[in-house]
């Protein structure tokens, strides 16, 4: 080391000065000593007092250097943040100071933090710590001033004080300071032979001592003459860090030892310890007397020598050095700035020349520093200059950084949490790669960073960090590193670093230049960020206006799916794109979702085959994000911060983090589409969320259009196969034959699982509704019911009593199957049926049975239109039924005439076809009639027949007859011949019902007329029938209309009934207030027109009801009562009723009932009374003299009958037969104050009841009236009201 | 020709009856009748008014119309079947409605009973008071 050598050297040149100048001492001192001894001895204590002055300084110095060097410590760690590394920096601290015992941190409770102990703790006992005195005032300390006391010894006895701050938290940081140490210096600055020295606390406890025995026998000072009253010490109470003190006291005692001494004792500076130096009286007493001779020699010795080595000094210290100090000069003059001029031993102007040679090498650095910085700027200005290129940039300010720093390694790189990410790097073997992670230790590798801004280690294995992984793992050695910042956020750091240590410190300027450096390269970086995320979203941008304009082109988006993804994925540099489809239904109210389409980014794995990604449950796996998503609302983020259920999910798949967008059709959600980056993790940004939310707008927009395009092609193929079977319904002579390919037709074109026809039993005697099953249809898997016995005679009115009268009302019924509760509910679940709908079916105005479709897969809803056009085809099913069973019935009047078509004008024939053969079996001769040809030349050859035919028919007469082959119909044509006779163009019908045997041949037997006649005169009603046909779905409409004017024509007279009623309750009720005398007495004509009022409002009243029933057995809406009755009490009510109005006109009024006519009938009694009444108040109405008698006949086993007789003026013929039209009254000048309905609804109630009217009259005879009813009874019940009575 | 009025119980002297109604006429005509045999007559015009009185009354009976403009008496009925005070008491329903089937439809509804118009006065009160007994005695 040569700078120790040089200091020795001068101290060398400063001794040889020393020796004249003690020359001249002892000189002075001989003279002084001299003196002394003649002054006497205050002279010789005050030379004692000084050096004792100097020794107490000196100690009190160090000992407070001690203090001092404690203080700065517990400083910084109190600034320093408390980590898991902060206990070993506690520890560190402590080894490397050796006068500490212990350093703890303890919290506002005394509680211990951190505590590092040398040997034993002293701050052991956490409840003693926060009751003591010192805890108490550290805690109060304020910030700067530090607490120092509480003297304390060791288990060896060694003496201890503890010097504490207070935390911000309320806290305190503590050490315990060793005082051995103070033994030692004491030691060292005792004077004299006797002299002593001490160092005592302010409450006189004595600390060390050159005596250390003393220390150990705890002697107080307190009370002794030489130690101060505590008020003369001045401290600041027992704080440290105030100003110090001058106070120096003085004295002659006897001190501790009981020796008789002098004693200087001083406070040292800013705290409360004293300390003592003393000499014995005697000892300076002798020294003054002893050394005189000694003093005298030796200032004789020093002088000679003196003399003699100042001359050598001079020549060799002198003369020499200032030669070569001058050649020196003249070298740095000419630019010699490596030059230094030697310094030798006895060199006397070393200091001199020693100051001129730092001159030189400072001179010589300021030089070099200069134009380094010079190169270094004008480097970094060109990278700057060089490119606007962030990248390049980046890695050309590394390269540049490691040749001007002499360091091969330099990194940028990205901290994130407990990874530390290369972003750049230059490397001398390309060892390190950009992308390389490493764990990285934030609190304790960083913690230089935030302490200094900047890290710089030129030997790693000799700096607190040897060994360190911070280092170790790349082998570094030297190291210089700064924390790089990106939008005031810690970013990385940037750094240079070399596998071998530096040789030289790394100067003041290089760090300089290496933090303006960081601050450029960060600067960079936020650059960097912001044009990155720039670029990023620019793409999306675009990407966002190609989906959305594909969207826009396209029919189906699935076409596009797979370019959309793509084009999204690459803009958004993400690592993969998806589509996810939720499935349409809920299953126990959980979404299940299905992965649709995928585009992964290259080297990326693909997920779309995995298995867990279809029919995944996500109300089990993503709850969160089903919440968020249903709600429209995306959901992103760093797949480590999910919850542990998504991360199973999502980690398997190397996700990191992403974003999912939920994709809305309708306001429904349909689905969602995401975003995953499996490299790093990446933050989607608000803007970046929002463009990919418009891409999942897009789709949604496009789902839902193509949707409605979906819906809009099922309606058209409802509607054509409604329009179909209408057609096929129209020309199809058995409904039954065709509607299996409707049921087909329509489930298919609904798409429905099940598609059925249920037809309506006859009630039960409980009054039970049954349906059977009669047609079904199934789309494939689903369940067949038709053959199910519970389909027979299913009692609807029990298990469906809700839908019952919405059926009977003509109401359509369509369910989710959830929303039907009890037996319903059951019915449904047990035949897999989610939701239905059922139409009834009206055949001639009566509820026939019911037209449903089950859908079995899922919920549906079933739009108005679907079930307007399937309501449609209900009706148009009711009126081919209905048209069908008038059919039945004229069929059967066929049979019966086919029995006598041999008197007819036409033939009977049986003709066979078998495959292509047509032969005929038998005609009868009535084929001549019609025809011209004779029956036996028919049956030879048909051919001669045939051939007469009109040449237009031949093609359809085929074509029919073909057609029933086909179906099974039966077999009706009408056509054209030429009578072979006449050659008059003749119209013919054949009939025929075809037998179809086991062998294939089919057998028609039938009938063939001369139509011509009723042919010409429908041949204008069939002209319209064909129009019909062609307009069908006007009759469609036009049927509906009528239903709904039906409808409307009820309300109407419900309505004109309510509104009749309501001002006629009102003149009632005024006449019969008047009449009861309730509002006085009337005179008698006011009585009689009052009562008038009363007679004509009851009979408008009457009119009212009765042309309400009349209506209601019209429309068909009246309901008869099939209940027991007594015969006799309804008679004797109608008896007792009109016996005051027969009375009044002085007729016998007479009853008689058979004996024979059981007690009790069954039936509407109402009704019967009705009737009853009717003819009898007619009887009395149009008598005059004479009597009405009423009679009740059992008439035969099955019928029993009323008649009721009067002697009145009789009914002429011609009007027996319109008397019970509706008001034939009054065109016929009948009116008697009836209602001209009263015989109307008489016979129509009867009709009803399935009896029969008569009237039997002669003019001015009278006339009677005849009643024959079934005669139902509990007993007969069942078939009596089946039949009917002929005539 | 009239009937002199039918024998009644009495029990109806002293009732509180409401009479809901839209029809100035009827609703004079029952008041009349009503009075006649000693019954505390309160009328209303239209559903909102009778339950506003009814409330503040609490009637014995309530008759109630049920072809109103607005609330109509299916909707007043419901009102008061479902307001806990209320629910107890009989309410008939007057109406000129009088096909077989509103008979069984207001039964259906929940009313006590039913008197079509146009009425005879004496049944009607007889009637009233049939109806209201034999829902008190349940």
């Amino acid at each position: 080391m040569p700078l120790k050598k040089l200091s020795e050297i001068r101290l060398s040149v400063r001794t040889q000065l020393n020796i004249i100048f003690i020359s001249l001492i002892s000189l002075a001192l001989f003279i002084i000593g001299t003196l002394g001894i003649l002054s006497g001895r205050e002279t010789q204590w005050q030379l004692w007092r000084d050096r004792q002055v100097d020794a107490l300084n000196n100690v009190g110095n160090q000992i407070r250097s001690v203090i001092n060097q404690v203080q700065r410590t517990l400083t910084f760690l109190k600034n320093i943040r408390i980590d898991e590394h902060f206990a070993d920096l506690l520890n560190g601290t402590l080894q490397a100071s050796p006068s500490l015992l212990e350093i703890a941190l303890l919290d506002a409770n005394g509680q211990i933090i951190a505590d590092a102990v040398r040997e034993t703790t002293a701050f052991g006992d956490p409840n003693v710590i926060a009751q003591s005195e010192w805890f108490e005032e550290a805690q109060e300390a304020p910030e700067g001033l530090f607490y120092l006391g509480e003297l304390s010894f060791t288990a060896e006895g060694l003496p201890y004080l503890i010097l504490a701050a207070s935390m911000p938290d309320g806290g305190v940081i503590a050490a315990n300071l060793s005082m051995a140490f103070v033994n030692d210096l004491l030691a060292r600055n005792r004077l004299g032979e006797t002299g002593v020295a001490y160092l005592a606390e302010g409450e006189g406890e004595l600390i060390a001592h050159t005596d250390p025995s003393l220390v150990s026998a705890r002697i107080l000072l307190l009370g002794r003459s030489e130690f101060p009253a505590t008020e003369d010490i001045e401290f600041i109470g027992e704080l440290l860090g105030t100003s110090g003190n001058e106070g120096l006291i003085a004295s002659q005692y006897i001190n501790l030892q009981g020796v008789d001494v002098l004693g200087t004792s001083k406070v040292i500076d800013g705290t409360d310890l004293i300390l003592f130096s003393e000499v014995s009286a005697r000892e300076i007493n002798d020294f003054s007397r002893s050394r005189l001779g000694e003093i005298i020699a030796a200032t004789v010795l020093v002088i000679v020598g003196t003399i003699i080595i100042v001359g050598q000094a001079v020549r060799r210290g002198v003369s020499r050095p200032l030669a070569k100090l001058l050649q020196g000069a003249r070298e740095v003059a000419e630019g010699n700035l490596m030059h230094q001029v030697p310094i030798s031993y006895r060199d006397e102007i070393g200091e001199v020349t020693e100051s001129f040679n730092a001159m030189t090498r400072q001179l010589r650095e300021r030089t070099v520093q200069k134009v380094r910085q010079d190169i270094r700027l004008r480097a970094l200005y060109e990278v700057v200059a060089s490119s606007t290129d962030v990248d390049m940039q980046l890695s050309e300010a590394l390269r540049i950084g490691t040749e001007l720093l002499g360091l091969e390694i330099g990194t940028i790189s990205h901290i994130d949490g407990d990874s530390l990410t290369v972003l750049y790097a230059q490397t001398p073997d390309g060892s390190l790669k950009r992308g390389q992670k490493f764990a990285f230790k934030q609190t304790y590798c960083d913690l230089a960073y935030q302490a200094n801004g900047l890290v710089s280690i030129e030997n790693v294995g000799s700096s607190d960090y040897k060994g360190h992984p911070c280092y170790t793992t790349l082998g570094l050695e030297s190291y210089i590193g700064v924390p790089l910042t990106v939008g005031d956020k810690r970013f990385g750091t940037l750094s240079f670093s070399s596998g071998k240590p530096r040789s030289e410190q790394f100067a003041a300027f290089d760090k300089d230049f290496f933090l303006l450096m960081g601050q450029w390269v960060s600067s960079l970086l936020e650059r960097r960020q912001s044009e990155l995320a720039l670029l990023r979203r620019d793409a999306i941008l675009s990407a966002v206006s190609f989906t959305a304009q594909k969207l826009l082109s396209s029919v189906e988006w699935e076409n596009n799916a797979e370019e959309i993804l793509a084009q999204l994925g690459k803009a958004a540099a993400a690592s993969r794109v998806y589509i996810f489809q939720n499935q349409p239904t809920l299953r126990d109210g959980q979404w299940f979702t299905d992965q649709r389409y995928e585009w992964v980014a290259e080297g990326i794995k693909p997920e779309i085959d995995n298995p867990d990604l279809q029919n995944l449950n996500m109300s089990a796996a993503f709850p969160r994000w089903v919440a968020e998503l249903s709600a429209g609302r995306p959901i992103s983020g760093i797949v480590r911060d999910f919850d542990a259920n998504e991360r199973e999910i999502l980690e398997p798949q190397s996700i990191v983090s992403l974003v999912v967008l939920p994709i809305m059709v309708d306001g429904q959600w349909w689905g969602f589409i995401g975003f995953d980056e499996c490299l790093g993790d990446r933050v989607w940004d608000a803007l970046e969320i929002d463009l990919l939310r418009a891409v999942a707008s897009d789709l949604g927009a496009a789902i839902a259009r193509q949707q409605s395009e979906l819906a809009l092609l099922r309606r058209d193929a409802l509607l054509a196969a409604v329009s179909l079977s209408q057609q096929q319904l129209l020309t199809s002579a058995r409904w039954e034959s065709v509607l299996p390919q409707i049921l087909m037709r329509l489930g298919g074109s609904l798409s429905a699982s099940r598609a059925y026809i249920f037809q309506k039993l006859p009630n039960t005697p409980e009054g039970k509704t049954l349906v059977d099953m009669r047609y079904e249809w199934v789309a494939e898997g689903i369940e067949a019911f038709i053959d199910a016995p519970d389909m027979r005679e299913l009692p609807i009115s029990d298990i469906f009593p809700d839908w019952l009268a919405d059926f009977q009302d003509g109401r359509v019924v369509s369910h989710a199957a959830k929303d039907v509760e009890g037996v319903a509910r059951d019915v449904l679940d047990s035949q897999g049926i989610v939701s239905l709908a059922v139409l009834p079916i009206f055949v001639d105005g009566q509820w026939w049975g019911l037209l449903g479709f089950d859908e079995c897969l899922g919920e549906r809803v079933w739009d108005e239109l679907e079930l307007e056009l399937l309501g449609t085809m209900a009706a148009d099913l009711g009126a081919a039924i209905a048209r069908q069973n008038q059919e039945a019935i004229v069929r059967e009047s066929r049979e019966r005439l086919l029995q006598i078509a041999n008197g007819l004008k036409g033939a009977i024939y049986e003709f066979y076809v078998e495959g292509d053969q047509w032969r005929i079996g038998y005609i009868s001769q009535g084929i001549y009639a019609v025809s011209g040809v004779t029956a036996e030349e028919v049956m030879t050859d048909l051919g001669t027949l045939v051939q007469h035919f009109h040449p237009q028919d031949l093609q359809p007469f085929v074509d029919s007859v073909n057609a029933v082959l086909i179906d099974g119909s039966n077999w009706q044509f009408e056509g054209r011949l030429y009578h072979r006779e006449t050659g008059e163009l003749r119209w013919w019908r054949g009939e025929s019902i075809p037998t179809f045997t086991e062998s294939g041949r089919v057998i028609f037997k039938g009938i063939f007329m001369d139509v011509t006649d009723r042919r010409q005169a429908q041949e204008q009603v069939q002209t319209q029938n064909e129009a019909l046909v062609k307009a069908n779905r006007e009759l469609a409409v036009a049927r509906r209309q009528a239903e709904v004017a039906s409808k409307l024509k009820s309300q109407f007279l419900a309505t004109m009934s309510h509104e009749l009623r309501t001002p006629l309750n009102a003149v009632i009720g005024y006449s019969q207030l008047q009449l009861a005398g309730m509002v006085g007495e009337l005179n008698p004509e006011q009585l009689a027109y009052q009562e008038r009022i009363l007679v004509n409002a009851q009979h408008l009243l009457h009119l009212i009801n009765e042309v309400l029933d009349l209506s209601k057995i019209e429309a068909g809406r009246l309901e008869l009562a099939e209940k027991p009755f007594s015969v006799r009490a309804c008679l004797s009510e109608v008896m007792t009723q009109n016996k005051v109005l027969a009375d009044n006109k002085g007729l016998a009024f007479t009853l008689e009932v058979d004996e024979h006519l059981p007690e009790t009938l069954v039936g509407d009694y109402g009704r019967i009374k009705q009737i009853i009444i009717n003819l009898v108040s007619n009887a009395i109405k149009f008598t005059d003299e004479g009597s009405v008698a009423v009679a009740a006949v059992l008439q035969d086993e099955a019928t029993w009958r009323i008649s009721v007789t009067d002697s009145g003026a009789g009914i002429p013929p011609h009007l027996q037969e319109v008397i019970f039209d509706e008001f034939h009254q009054a065109e016929n000048g009948l009116d008697r104050g009836g209602t001209g309905l009263g015989l109307a609804i008489v016979r129509k109630l009867v009709l009803m009841m399935r009896g029969n009217i008569r009237l039997s009259s002669e003019v001015g005879r009278g006339s009677t009236f005849t009643v024959t009813l079934p005669l139902v009874t509990e007993a007969n019940k069942a078939e009596a009201l089946s039949s009917s009575i002929e005539g | 020709m009239f009937r002199t009025p039918e024998p009644i119980r009495g029990d109806i002297r002293g009732w509180t009856i409401l009479i809901v109604d839209d029809t100035p006429d009827n609703l004079m005509v029952a008041r009349a009748a009503m009075s006649h045999f000693g019954v505390q007559v309160q009328t209303a015009y239209n559903g909102e008014e009778g339950l506003a009185l009814a409330r503040q009354i609490k009637p014995t009976l309530i008759l109630l119309d049920i072809k109103m403009p607005k609330m109509t008496g299916w909707d007043v009925l419901k009102v008061i079947r479902s307001d806990p005070e209320l629910a107890p008491t009989p309410v008939i329903a007057i109406t000129a409605y009088a096909m077989d089937t509103d008979r069984q439809e207001v039964m259906a509804a929940g009313f006590n009973g039913y008197i079509s118009k146009p009425f005879d006065l004496f049944t009607f009160v007889a009637e009233v008071e049939r109806i209201a007994l034999q829902c008190m005695s349940l």
